[in-house]
């Protein structure tokens, strides 16, 4: 009953936000007035009626880009954002360098790195991975280091190894925190996907937005960025979910 | 028990050294309380933390058992102020950690926690959480979890300064009839002179920092469930008091450099 009751009011959350987000729409073009911008029926229309035909393959392609991205970053940044935190030998060479790689952007080395891997999957998964890499590495260090002294003097005094110290104190300590560099990196993985679809390219999501602008489609524009921000959405959807299995005494 | 002889305790900070204890002297029989006083900034937690075999010392001995202290003695139960509990295991997994990461059988640590889960009153809540529970049990927890592990020596570290009045009391309750029921060396560091009076068997006063034994008082009428409606009791605690403000001068001077 009351998880039915709980149903019922995500769906009314995000309900009301799709509404507020489609009067925005009507709104701007009512105001704009021009083909650019085409109102959100005739864009919804597009998108149903084009979904299997043309949009799926290249959702799918841009899905399977973004969450190997994820998936390999998320594995990477947190496993040596572990490591770095917890040796403060090892943070003190490693965060010089951090600093100096971080700020770097790293999209302009795209075709450089096309001209390395080619100009297939990795090439595109390696840059993406590469940026949110950082995101989650920083947080996950900074998480490491946060964790209570007292706790760890605690679990040390029952008896704990070092890698005892890893499974019961470090890494649950620093998953809230990783769940949450996962969620700002995937709004930022969705916008580097965006641009590696528009280079070299002739499938996925972006590529198919910018092709349609191309040739001046519009409605198949924003029906290719109703796609984007679904696939967004289901992506958050399920690192939520993911968080409250994974983390329960967070929603306590 | 425990033999400490002149230890010295160094620490390096942004202003240079800073000694925290200084040749100090102390001795605790096996099965003995031992409470320690002292004004912050003291030492007396950096003691405790010598003692669990947590921070090396700079000069001096360090017996446990007559042996020389070690990190992970497995008799060794520390108890801190903020519990040391793991928010994301809840009461049972955090019963049984110790259990778990010396290894002992699944059916062994069933039995063991839950004997002492129902003992501390916690059976009921081994599904919770930490953020779920009150102080007063989070500290019962960490009791609870020291327990497991059959400790001949406790460790507390304040471990119930941060709780209300009513709770402070029903754990210290707590510590006398566990300690009555089979008598472990206890070392308590506290700031309340009413705890010292009241759980320590042996009272030992720190000087400010650096600390330095003032005084070391045997406490006639340690084991007392109804000691604080007495007046011996209020008679003790005043004698520790101006023992205790005997080492004030000292503090004025050192705030001033």
């Amino acid at each position: 009953m009351k998880l039915e009751k709980a149903k019922f009011k995500k769906v009314l959350e995000i309900g009301g936000g799709l509404i507020f987000l489609l009067l925005f729409w009507t709104l701007l073009f009512l105001i704009i007035n021009k083909p650019v911008l085409p109102p959100p029926w005739e864009a919804l229309e597009t998108f149903f009626k084009t979904f299997t035909s043309l949009l799926l393959p290249h959702l799918l392609q841009s899905t399977f880009r973004v969450l190997v991205s994820l998936v390999v970053a998320l594995f990477l940044g947190a496993l040596s954002g572990l490591v770095i935190g917890r040796w403060s030998k090892i943070d003190d060479y490693a965060s010089p360098l951090i600093y100096l790689t971080y700020p770097i952007p790293k999209i302009a080395l795209l075709p450089v790195l096309m001209g390395i891997m080619g100009i297939g999957e990795a090439s595109k998964i390696f840059l993406i991975s590469l940026i949110i890499f950082f995101q989650i590495m920083v947080t996950t260090r900074d998480a490491v280091r946060g964790v209570n002294r007292q706790i760890v003097s605690s679990v040390v005094s029952l008896g704990a190894s070092e890698k005892d110290l890893f499974q019961h104190v470090f890494i649950p300590a620093s998953l809230p925190k990783i769940f949450t560099s996962l969620r700002i990196s995937l709004g930022t993985a969705m916008a580097v996907l965006f641009l590696t679809e528009t280079f070299a390219t002739v499938r996925g999501i972006g590529y198919f937005i910018l092709d349609a602008s191309m040739r001046g489609r519009y409605q198949e524009v924003f029906a290719g960025i109703i796609a984007m921000s679904l696939l967004g959405l289901a992506l958050f959807v399920a690192v939520d979910l993911l968080e409250r299995k994974v983390c329960p005494w967070q929603y306590i | 028990m425990i033999k400490i002889k002149n230890l010295t305790v160094e620490y390096q900070t942004f202003n240079g050294k800073l000694t925290a204890l200084d040749r100090v002297n102390l001795e605790v029989k096996k099965g003995e309380s031992c409470a320690i006083i002292g004004p912050s900034g003291c030492g007396k937690t950096t003691l405790l933390y010598v003692l669990s075999g947590l921070v090396s010392h700079n000069a001096g001995n360090v017996l446990v058992n007559r042996e020389p202290v070690k990190a992970k003695r497995k008799k060794t139960a520390l108890i801190l102020q903020d519990y040391g509990l793991l928010p994301w295991k809840n009461v049972w997994d955090n019963t049984v950690l110790g259990l778990s990461i010396r290894k002992f059988s699944p059916s062994l640590q069933k039995e063991k926690a839950a004997g002492i889960l129902k003992r501390l009153g916690l059976y009921e809540f081994r599904n919770y959480y930490p953020g779920q529970l009150s102080g007063g049990m989070r500290q019962r927890v960490a009791i609870a979890r020291a327990l497991t592990l059959d400790p001949d020596l406790f460790l507390m570290d304040e471990p119930f300064s941060a709780l209300d009045a009513i709770t402070r009391e029903e754990l210290q309750g707590l510590i006398l009839s566990l300690w009555q029921e089979t008598p472990a060396t206890i070392l308590l560091v506290t700031h309340s002179i009413e705890e010292a009076v009241y759980l320590g068997q042996r009272i030992v006063v720190f000087s400010p920092g650096p600390g330095t034994i003032t005084a070391n008082i045997n406490n006639p009428y340690f084991g007392d469930i109804m000691l604080k409606s007495k007046p011996e009791f209020y008679r003790l605690c005043n004698q520790v008091r101006s023992l205790l403000e005997g080492g004030k001068p000292h503090e004025i001077r050192k705030s001033k450099v």
